[in-house]
């Protein structure tokens, strides 16, 4: 299938008075139409980063330094890092081609002004079509999200919703034309957990009826493994390891992945067993490790490998790559079979 | 809606009641009277009183009655004639001294109002925008002088660089020739040729405080996250800024506005005095110091007016621009 977005060896810098911070550092994936990509790290790994990169918001005093974000349309690539991040081209696209819903619903509605003033904006924005008949297309995405009463929620104020509504509200804003790629940066976060539930349907029933993509970011494994096709796994600004959601769960490669899948609480553990969690913390991203990112918290360090050598992705298998010298054929030698062992 | 704004009115009436009795007792808490003032003026200028005559004037003035007998007659007068009392030292009525006044001190301060709110915003949000600009420190260093100079001085200098550069007084709010005659184009240009003085130097530290306010005001709602939502869904940079931050960023200011109306009137006395302004300040100054009762009770009497009349105003406006302001 044609892929409807890729990314390059994608770079973001932030300069800070205290030093540069990559956020993102040599990340390349793709997207194909319709399809669930999730990107799944901890706090902190550059994943948010990596979604306002592909608008191109990524927020002062970042910047994207290296690498290439390639939208598709009507089978011509549009050079999104090339575009004028304030201009018209990427305005054009940004709401329309490509819509992003966010963590916090109750902060991603301004406090005064109505849902509706809000969602019909975006739809005047980008399609010529006059006050009346934005109201219209408002009213019926906010039906198709599930939305009570429609036509008294768009008199309303964002405070006057409950989180879940708004995130109703919010989802519908960004489909409201009709988008090829929605970004969704932790969107059920911030809700509890029925709501949660509720939200992932919808999302879930949306994308089949509107034929889109989504590139789903979130910490929560279970939310992947219902909801993904593909993962892509970040540590500290690197995709470390890139598969499709079956072989995530099952043959996971690299040992932050394992890490990170051990630590998720089994319920049908023994009692008084201790949740795993994985070892230290992550690393402050000025003084980043060296060698392999991963590699003070890692059980299958090797000494005199992993802390000088930065590991290249590795092809284990036809679409699954890991960042690990572990498969790196240019090391067998030097990696120990008890590396392998979980 | 409606009944909140007319509960609040009639809550005017006692909050007035009260204030006025306070501003009365206020003003009389001083040792003396008027008449002491008067007297002691007199004898310094070699006339003198005697008791029978001062006893007189005590009697005309009914200075020699009861602080309650005293305080009833000036609050029914002004209830149920409009009439504010005589002020002993000009000798006229006090609602022919205050209404011209009031007048031009309103004129002077919507000016200035005016004056900083064209300037400050537009710096504000610039500077907000683009933090840490080359602009932003400039604005930021011009800002910090504003404020920390005394706005007399700066009347003082402006007054000084007009007189010794262009030769022309600065002072008073018309030139000698027209300050009698009646209204014309030319005296309205002399009018404005003078206006701007007060307003420039009224307006000064507003600028650089409502820049500093606005500013940081600003720079807290822009990293909200509906401001990175607007962006987004594909709004032009400046629309959007506009639309949600600044709106937003608008609502502190509008609360300050309860603070601007009696500011107008009690405010920037010494200026007036120093340019010669036919404002309230000076006059009020100058009735307090002389224990003028009358003059200085219906002044203060107007602040708490204003002070009432504008807290509604804001709260009416407050809730008008923000939703999440209810009224019960």
């Amino acid at each position: 299938m044609e892929p409807l977005l890729e990314v390059k060896n994608l770079k973001v810098r932030f300069s800070t008075d205290e030093g540069p911070i990559e956020a993102v550092r040599d990340v390349s994936f793709e997207i194909k139409r319709g399809e669930t990509v999730a990107i799944v790290g901890e706090s902190g790994c550059g994943k948010s980063v990596m979604a306002r990169a592909i608008l191109r918001i990524v927020p002062a005093p970042g910047n994207i330094v290296e690498g290439q974000i390639n939208y598709y349309r009507d089978g011509r690539a549009i050079e999104l890092t090339a575009l004028e991040a304030k201009g018209a081209e990427i305005r054009a696209i940004r709401g329309a081609d490509i819509a992003m819903i966010f963590q916090e619903p109750m902060a991603t509605f301004s406090p005064v002004h109505t849902i509706g003033n809000q969602i019909n904006e975006a739809i005047i924005l980008h399609q010529s079509i006059d006050h009346a008949g934005a109201t219209a297309q408002t009213l019926d995405i906010l039906n198709r999200v599930g939305m009570p009463r429609p036509s008294r929620i768009i008199h309303r104020y964002p405070h006057q919703l409950s989180g879940g509504m708004l995130q109703r509200a919010m989802i519908a804003m960004a489909l409201s034309c009709r988008p090829q790629l929605l970004i969704a940066d932790e969107p059920t976060t911030a809700l509890d957990v029925t709501t949660q539930a509720q939200i992932l349907r919808l999302l879930y029933d949306l994308q089949r009826e509107f034929n889109m993509a989504i590139l789903f970011i979130t910490h929560d494994l279970s939310v992947v493994s219902q909801f993904a096709d593909r993962v892509e796994v970040m540590y500290l600004g690197e995709v470390v390891e890139s598969t499709d959601v079956i072989r995530l769960f099952e043959d996971p490669k690299h040992p932050y992945t394992r890490a990170l899948l051990n630590s998720i609480p089994q319920t049908g553990a023994g009692r008084g067993q201790r949740l795993q969690s994985i070892a230290g913390s992550i690393p402050n991203p000025l003084h980043r490790p060296s060698g392999c990112l991963f590699h003070p918290r890692c059980d299958s360090f090797q000494p005199g490998v992993c802390d000088l050598v930065s590991p290249k992705e590795i092809d284990i298998d036809k679409d699954h790559r890991a960042r690990c010298i572990l498969y790196d054929e240019q090391y067998s030698d030097r990696v120990s079979s008890a590396a392998f062992g979980q | 809606m409606l009944g909140f704004i007319l509960r609040r009115i009639l809550l005017f009436i006692p909050t007035l009641l009260f204030i006025s009795i306070l501003v009365f007792f206020l003003i009389q808490l001083p040792p003396g009277d008027y008449l002491d003032t008067l007297i002691l003026r007199m004898q310094e200028s070699g006339s003198s009183v005697d008791a029978e005559t001062e006893a007189l004037l005590r009697e005309r003035y009914a200075l020699d009655q009861p602080f309650l007998a005293q305080y009833t007659r000036w609050i029914s007068n002004i209830v149920t004639e409009g009439d504010f009392g005589r002020s002993f030292n000009w000798n006229r009525p006090v609602s022919e001294l205050i209404w011209s006044r009031l007048g031009w001190t309103l004129a002077i301060s919507l000016g200035s109002l005016l004056f900083t709110w064209a300037l400050a915003f537009p710096i504000a949000i610039y500077s907000a925008t683009n933090q840490y600009s080359l602009f932003d420190y400039f604005f930021s260093f011009i800002g910090f002088i504003g404020l920390a100079i005394p706005n007399f001085l700066l009347a003082l200098v402006l007054m000084w660089i007009g007189f010794s550069v262009f030769g022309v007084s600065m002072g008073g709010l018309f030139s000698s020739e027209f300050r009698d005659a009646p209204w014309s184009i030319e005296k309205f240009i002399d009018f404005l040729s003078h206006l701007w003085v007060p307003i420039v130097v009224l307006g000064t530290a507003g600028t650089a405080g409502l820049i500093r306010t606005m500013r940081a005001n600003l720079l807290d709602e822009l990293n909200k996250p509906y401001v990175e939502a607007a962006r987004a869904k594909g709004l032009r940079e400046r629309r959007l800024i506009w639309k949600y931050p600044v709106r937003v960023a608008l609502n502190p200011f509008i609360s300050s506005l309860a603070t601007i109306l009696p500011g107008m009137i009690s405010g920037a006395t010494i200026v007036s005095v120093v340019l010669n302004l036919p404002t309230t300040g000076p006059l009020m100054l100058d009735a307090l110091l002389q224990q003028d009762m009358f003059l200085a009770g219906s002044f203060l009497l107007m602040l708490s007016l204003f002070t009432l009349v504008s807290t509604l105003i804001s709260d009416i406006l407050l809730v008008l621009v923000d939703p999440r302001i209810r009224l019960d």
